[in-house]
């Protein structure tokens, strides 16, 4: 029976090949009608691939391009035209070849392709190929024009004072919005390759001068030893990018803002766009960065300070609030004032369930409704509100299922949870482990599980750099923007750079 | 031998600190003599005197080389010489690990959870704590300083509540008691301040000013179980004397404006003293085994050393008699003279003998 299980599962992970499907040939031929030949077998009854067989300075030519992949005026005007009209006084295909390469088409990037690979692969990204009869290799023109998403406000970090502009999909729109920030020469930007089917571009991108060239050889490194077949957005690099060890919180920063993005590059980390995502991978990421916003940057520091402290609040709120009141409840109960137990022992006794119990499901319910008002149409958006407000809320307390205060800890949660929305994911796993913690062990236990999470997220370290910095360790100069911001002047006066915060591995080299 | 890490001494030293904060809080007071509460001052005074005394050693040993552990010293010495140091002070830690787990036990048994087998709540803890020191040095150094913080407020805060309630007239002549009693508690008390052991070790991953911390740190640890002698004996006068462990009944007493019982919130923050100081036991043991071996083994040694932590513990926690019995036999005394004292003393002396015979063949 396992021999079966084994085989079945070897079937699976085993790539599918079909044999009827042509491979890419290696070489481009040098006669035009084998090139087209190829290509028309390579792409078989694709409606989209269009091949014009025309004619330049008297040889045959044909371009190749794929239909709703380029800008038509583009194309006219920079390739078709200048290439067609060309009169030149030589009709050996080479030197043909070589004059339109070097002189016409000026007004677009022009690139060679040897292999049919290549050739393929820029037909692929929107490119037109010229293939000249009696040459073995072909021009690509970079004409892309395809339908994108225009610039809009960012959806998942707004912000009060900051720019409106957000990430887009087109790694090349991001890479504009980034450089309109930061106009320094020093500032790179270099394209990879990642995913076997879906050729997926990512863009690297650091500041020269302040980045650490080992860490971004070792982001380069781990992003050309991904093994993945598509990238469907920058989630699935993210985890090539990861801390070694287990770990509830992310040591990869996610942001949708090129004001963000920029001012990260300027404090030396490394930046990785996705082509075809419209959110951007920072290293090395802090843990105190999930408490951070632009806002706070752009408010006075004593508002800032507020800011920042109520997140951390609503960070323990929604990981140990439930928790703790089960706890509480449960095993605790003369932390309770009198006259407060007094309430909360009557409303307990109304309910056929163990607190812990309780907890788990009304939370579990929470999730639910959550989950629901993500995915669904945005048209249902009332329905759902109405069941999970009054059905779910009132109707449950009234029939006695879930007691009132349970409910006004699952409120209080929901909201504390919203405000650290980059610590989410994290945050409802924790809440719901640590309330089956405080409902068998109470408080101890609750207080050894944060011991546990505490030892595990200080022993993580971003590319060198310590995740609970510059907390533990304590980096002085660097702390003036941690938990609280110190204000422009002061922070403003030298700028950080992550890998020489203290305890990163460079520190540790240096001493 | 894994060598490499990055701590700085504020959070090697709030590590030992936090470690030996458990030893003051699970403190079974007057085990071996009834001292009165006056006299828990001198000693602990004496205790301080001790401790510096005692670690003059350590200083010696670090003044020579700071920055290579006792252990590579003896290394090159002699390698059987290293091989038994590693083995001394692997009986050391694994006697201090069984004696804080059952310090924790009878605490927990008689405060915590009073009804409950306390065999899963300390395979849990041993467990939490074997977790806490595979992840290493660096990791545990930097959770400390996070940890320092409740710690510290806790003790403010019980301090703060209870000052109003601080009276000198509790405080009893001190000579009630003959002065060989008060010196033999502040020995034992001194003995109990293993850290001091664990110095010599864990120098190679510790940067810069590690030898001037030392000191500070000694007079840290004198200070605060001074203070806690002190508020002891001026709250609860000679009903202190009675008390099984005293900082938990400073803590009962405790109040914060509507919420009349902090005592579980204020053992929960113990509770984390607990983890540090048993998760360092366990690196510790870890790198001692590493060092006896040769080998990196991690999760083998870690539960090795849980299972031998966890059985001497259920051995010893039968009853408090048996506990007190270990803890007032001069074995604790002996070991930790010949682990503090002893052992770094021998490595520097011997150093010296060889280094002047190689001047004389020189």
């Amino acid at each position: 029976m396992f021999d079966k299980w084994k085989k079945s599962k070897i079937n699976l992970s085993d790539p599918v090949i079909e044999e009827d499907i042509e491979e890419i040939p290696e070489g481009i031929h040098k006669q035009l009608r084998e090139n087209i030949i190829a290509f028309r077998e390579l792409f078989g009854e694709s409606f989209d691939l269009v091949i014009k067989n025309t004619q330049v300075n008297g040889i045959k030519a044909a371009f190749i391009v794929l239909d709703g992949m380029y800008d038509n005026l583009l194309v006219s005007s920079a390739v078709i035209a200048p290439v067609l009209e060309m009169k030149f006084g030589t009709t050996e295909p080479q030197m043909i070849y070589d004059h339109i390469n070097e002189y016409r088409a000026s007004e677009c990037d022009t690139k060679e392709a040897i292999t049919m690979q290549d050739a393929v692969q820029n037909l692929l990204s929107g490119c037109i190929l010229l293939l000249i009869d009696g040459v073995p290799k072909c021009l690509a023109f970079s004409v892309q024009g395809y339908p994108k998403r225009s610039i809009d406000q960012p959806e998942s970090e707004a912000q009060e004072f900051g720019s409106h502009e957000g990430f887009v999909d087109m790694y090349k729109d991001n890479v504009t919005l980034v450089r309109r920030r930061i106009k320094s020469p020093y500032v790179r930007f270099e394209t990879l390759t990642a995913g076997e089917t879906s050729h997926t571009t990512l863009c690297v991108c650091y500041h020269a001068k302040r980045a650490d060239p080992v860490i971004v050889n070792d982001v380069k490194s781990k992003l050309k030893n991904m093994q993945l077949d598509i990238v469907p957005g920058a989630g699935a690099v993210r985890p090539f990018l990861e801390a070694k060890g287990l770990s509830f919180f992310t040591s990869v920063g996610l942001t949708e803002r090129p004001d963000v993005f920029a001012a990260k590059l300027a404090e030396g980390r490394i930046g990785i766009i996705v082509d075809g995502t419209p959110y951007a991978l920072i290293v090395p990421y802090l843990f105190v960065e999930n408490f951070h916003s632009l806002d706070d940057y752009l408010s006075r520091p004593y508002y800032t300070l507020i800011a920042r402290l109520l997140k951390i609040i609503c960070f323990f709120a929604a990981v140990f609030l439930p928790g703790i009141y089960v706890a509480v409840g449960t095993f605790h109960q003369e932390i309770f004032p009198s006259d407060v137990i007094f309430e909360i022992a009557s409303s307990l006794q109304g309910t056929p369930f163990p607190l812990v119990l309780e907890s788990l499901v009304i939370h579990f319910i929470y999730e639910i409704v959550r989950e629901a008002g993500l995915r669904m149409p945005k048209s249902m958006g009332h329905a759902v509100s109405i069941v999970g407000a009054l059905v779910i809320g009132d109707a449950a307390v009234t029939a006695g299922l879930i007691s009132a205060p349970m409910l006004i800890i699952v409120a209080i949660t929901a909201i504390c949870s919203a405000v650290i929305s980059p610590l989410h994911q994290a945050s409802s796993v924790l809440r719901m482990v640590f309330i089956i913690v405080g409902g068998m062990a109470g408080l101890y236990g609750i207080m050894l599980g944060f011991g546990i999470v505490a030892v595990n997220l200080c022993s993580v370290s971003s590319f060198g750099v310590p995740f609970t910095s510059p907390i533990s360790p304590f980096d002085r100069y660097a702390s003036r923007d941690s938990l609280l911001f110190a204000g422009w002047k002061k922070v403003g006066k030298r700028f950080i750079q992550v890998q020489k915060l203290r305890g990163s591995d460079s520190d540790a080299n240096k001493s | 031998m894994p060598t490499k890490a990055n701590i700085t001494p504020f959070q090697f030293y709030t590590l030992l600190f936090l470690s030996r904060t458990f030893s003051l809080v699970a403190y079974i007071a007057n085990m071996r003599a009834q001292l009165s509460s006056s006299e828990t001052l001198v000693g602990s005074l004496l205790m301080g005197i001790f401790l510096l005394l005692t670690s003059l050693p350590t200083l010696w040993l670090m003044k020579k080389d700071a920055n290579s552990s006792i252990l590579t010293r003896a290394s090159c010495l002699s390698a059987v010489y290293e091989k038994i140091i590693c083995l001394i002070y692997l009986v050391d830690f694994f006697f201090y690990g069984i004696m804080t787990a059952t310090r924790f036990e009878l605490f927990a048994s008689s405060v915590m959870f009073p009804e409950t087998d306390m065999s899963f709540v300390m395979l849990t803890l041993l467990a939490a704590s074997a977790y806490a020191g595979y992840k290493g040095i660096e990791a545990l150094g930097r959770s400390a300083v996070i940890f320092l913080l409740p710690v510290l407020l806790v003790f403010v805060f019980v301090f703060c509540s209870l000052l109003g309630d601080f009276d000198f007239l509790n405080f009893t002549p001190f000579t009630t008691k003959n002065l060989a009693e008060t010196v033999d508690s502040g020995l034992y008390t001194c003995a109990q301040t293993h850290e001091l052991i664990a110095v010599g070790i864990l120098l190679p991953f510790v940067k810069e000013q590690k030898r001037k911390s030392l000191p500070v740190w000694i007079l840290l640890v004198t200070g605060i179980i001074f203070l806690t002698n002190l508020m002891l004996s001026g709250i609860l006068g000679s009903f202190s004397t009675t008390q099984l462990f005293g900082m938990y009944s400073l803590s009962v007493l405790a109040e914060f404006g509507f919420v009349e019982r902090m005592d579980s919130i204020i053992t929960c923050v113990w509770m984390i003293c607990a983890l540090v100081k048993l998760a360092y036991i366990f690196f510790l043991c870890d790198y001692l085994l590493t060092s006896l071996f040769g080998k990196e083994k991690k999760v083998l040694y870690l539960l090795l050393s849980v299972a031998v932590i966890f059985t001497g513990m259920l051995a010893l926690s039968r009853s408090i008699f048996h506990f007190s019995q270990v803890v007032t036999s001069p074995l604790s005394i002996i070991l930790y003279l010949v682990s503090a004292v002893g052992v770094p003393l021998s490595v520097v002396l011997a150093e010296k003998i060889k280094g002047r015979k190689q001047d004389e063949k020189a």
